[in-house]
């Protein structure tokens, strides 16, 4: 399955999504997404499922079911918009509260087996230090999402984003 | 010296980023004119904004999440960027403490630029900060004071700080991590936090890394 995260206000399926196949789940903006409250209800009460009941709650058991986690968001300093920066928090139910130490670092393990592709879209004017960032940024994240791989891509027009799945 | 305090915790109360602040704020002189902020799940009306604006240090604490900031805190940084007027903005001076959950302090790298080049964008000189990690050991063990337990490290570099703050000076970024080694941090972790407080809800180990499906 891929799933599909993003922050557009207009969503324009024929030219975004190219692939014949029908298994793309797409999260989407409703204006009512909840900020992560650091409760860890969902390792300790619920474990894999978010305590808020805002309809954001299922995003743990989205990155399981996922192979590919594509990624549409404006760039703000090297980072992703609030809402997109707000469902990757809500998403932390995906993983254990247990720790393992990969390449020196701490890491939590995970609750899953399944292994992704993170490809990350970021458009808007972004400075050369900005897409620095915004590529360590996403690397990061890759270790934290089990992710395979990673590639990032920049956009100065929402326009130029073209057939992401 | 005015001074702007803005905790970005997402938390409703008892953060991490809290019990720093307190400290930081016990350190810097009583001649300050210090306006501590908690930001939470809310946003700032203009009139805070423009409090915020006028200060000649501003400090931001908050806890890392997925590697950067919290998304509330990021909204707030957006909103706050057409506030600062470019000219009496270039005084101003903003500092970062940033707690993250893992071990090393040093995993906060990736937000410290972001709060970089928000600063480029707003016309602030970045003055540097604190990456500290095992933040929710900080909770954990406030009973013990800052100065003596395993964060007095953290201590000193905040009395180091507030030093840096009252002269506006260059701090540098600093990564630390707490004076306990990584594999006891990782047993107390699983055992006394993780396990105790699933059990209060009536799960097991295996309820703990069960799979919905
Ligand atoms: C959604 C979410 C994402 C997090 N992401 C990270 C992370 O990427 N790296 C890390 O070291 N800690 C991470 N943490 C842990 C927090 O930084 C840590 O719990 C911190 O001490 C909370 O601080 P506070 O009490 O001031 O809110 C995350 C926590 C949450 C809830």
């Amino acid at each position: 399955m891929n799933l599909l995260i993003h922050d557009l206000k207009e969503f324009n399926q024929d030219i975004l999504i190219k692939s014949s196949q029908n298994d793309t789940v797409i999260i989407a903006g409703n204006g009512k997404i909840h900020p992560c409250i650091c409760c860890f209800g969902c390792w300790i009460k619920t474990p894999g499922q978010c305590i808020i009941k805002d309809g954001y709650d299922n995003l743990g058991l989205l990155h399981a079911r996922c192979s590919r986690l594509i990624i549409i968001s404006q760039c703000f300093y090297g980072s992703y918009s609030p809402f997109v920066h707000n469902v990757l928090d809500r998403s932390i139910p995906y993983l254990l509260p247990y720790f393992s130490t990969k390449n020196g670092e701490t890491h939590h393990k995970f609750r899953y087996d399944n292994k992704i592709v993170l490809k990350v879209h970021f458009y808007g004017n972004i400075s050369d230090k900005e897409k620095e960032t915004a590529g360590k940024l996403v690397r990061a994240n890759g270790v934290n999402h089990h992710a395979q791989e990673t590639e990032v891509y920049f956009y100065d027009k929402v326009k130029d984003i073209q057939g992401v799945v | 010296m005015k001074i702007s305090i803005i905790n970005g915790s997402q938390k409703p109360s008892g953060s991490n980023t809290g019990i720093i602040l307190s400290t930081l704020n016990n350190l810097l002189g009583k001649d300050n004119d210090i306006d501590n902020y908690t930001l939470g799940v809310k946003q700032f009306s203009a009139e805070i904004y423009n409090k915020i604006v006028l200060s000649d240090v501003i400090v931001f604490a908050f806890p890392l999440y997925t590697d950067s900031i919290p998304s509330n805190m990021l909204k707030m940084l957006i909103e706050s960027e057409s506030f600062f007027g470019r000219e009496k903005a270039k005084e101003t001076v903003v500092y970062a403490i940033i707690n993250n959950g893992y071990y090393e302090g040093k995993q906060t790298h990736i937000a410290f630029e972001i709060i970089q080049n928000w600063c480029d964008r707003s016309g602030v000189h970045f003055g540097g900060g604190l990456g500290q990690g095992a933040g929710e050991m900080i909770g954990a063990t406030q009973k013990t004071p800052l100065n003596k337990g395993p964060f007095n490290n953290l201590w000193r570099a905040l009395k180091l700080l507030a030093e840096k703050i009252e002269a506006k000076e260059p701090f540098g970024i600093k990564y630390l991590s707490p004076y306990f080694p990584r594999f006891l941090w990782k047993i107390m972790a699983h055992n006394t936090f993780r396990h105790p407080l699933a059990s209060k809800n009536k799960l097991t180990k295996k309820d703990i890394v069960s799979k919905i499906m």
